[in-house]
């Protein structure tokens, strides 16, 4: 890992840091609204489809983040599906993260379907 | 020291682990605390935490950014709670910063932890914001040996 001198210099500290946080600086009000623009597309084609649910949609929200919920679909299945089409850089599959399931469950969805729910990130 | 003042943590059912875990290792080791609910859209009522905090309240743990759901919590009113009753407001901020603007003064924050991994930054790198005054917070290092970083953290 390079980025400071300590250590002589074998340790990067601070100085990464302080450098990576320019870089987002610079990067995200060039990056953030094309994404948001996607998931707001992408959203609007998932939310049409029967017994599909976005979760938290409707509150203040990352640009880059989307939850959804498929009712009536198994973890197997959904697994299957996402893993052949999902166009996000970043998937995470409730059924294989069920130490996740707390955040849906506390915002009233049932266990069912907390289970079938897959939150989709890009920008990472 | 603020243990002195009391034992009792707010935080929120929807907080990353490492923060719930956190809590419930305290919960063993005395500490009282109260984990607050959400509503449909992730968002916490702040009549609520306004209502939960007590005098022997020493911190609000409220994270900025769901990792799961990307919901935000409203972070100004919160800030206004925690500063009106004079509690120490921790937030993590992992998820948001890169992604939307962050900053340590507005709203008020007391302490503030990120990772770098999130943004362009080196995996197992991060940083804890510690507010200098008004009030000057201060922490215990987690381990002794050193004053690096002003004497939070042994590295000798």
């Amino acid at each position: 890992m390079n980025g400071a001198p300590q250590r002589h210099p074998e340790r990067a500290g601070n100085r990464r840091i302080r450098g990576s946080s320019r870089l987002a600086a610079r990067r995200l009000p060039m990056d953030m609204p094309a994404i948001e623009s996607l998931r707001g597309r992408f959203e609007a084609s998932m939310g049409a489809l029967e017994e599909v649910y976005i979760n938290g949609r409707g509150g203040t929200r990352l640009p880059t983040v989307s939850n959804i919920s498929f009712r009536y679909t198994e973890g197997p299945a959904l697994l299957a599906a996402v893993t052949k089409n999902w166009l996000f850089p970043r998937v995470r599959l409730a059924p294989l993260h069920p130490g996740t399931l707390h955040v849906l469950t506390s915002m009233g969805l049932g266990r069912d379907l907390a289970f079938s729910s897959c939150d989709s990130a890009s920008g990472d | 020291m603020l243990g002195q003042k009391g034992r009792h943590i707010i935080t929120v059912q929807t907080e990353h682990s490492a923060v719930l875990d956190t809590c419930t290792r305290l919960e063993k080791s005395g500490f009282e605390i109260t984990r607050l609910g959400v509503d449909e859209q992730g968002a916490i009522d702040s009549d609520e935490l306004a209502a939960s905090i007590r005098a022997d309240t020493i911190l609000v743990a409220v994270m900025m950014a769901n990792n799961e759901t990307g919901v935000i919590q409203d972070m100004a009113t919160i800030s206004a709670i925690t500063r009106a009753k004079g509690v120490w407001f921790f937030t993590d901020a992992t998820q948001a910063v890169g992604k939307v603007p962050v900053s340590v003064r507005a709203p008020d924050v007391d302490l503030m932890a990120f990772s770098a991994h999130k943004f362009y930054g080196p995996k197992g790198t991060g940083a804890l914001y510690i507010r200098r005054r008004d009030p000057r917070v201060r922490l215990m290092p987690l381990i002794d040996g050193g004053g690096h970083e002003r004497g939070s953290a042994a590295a000798p």
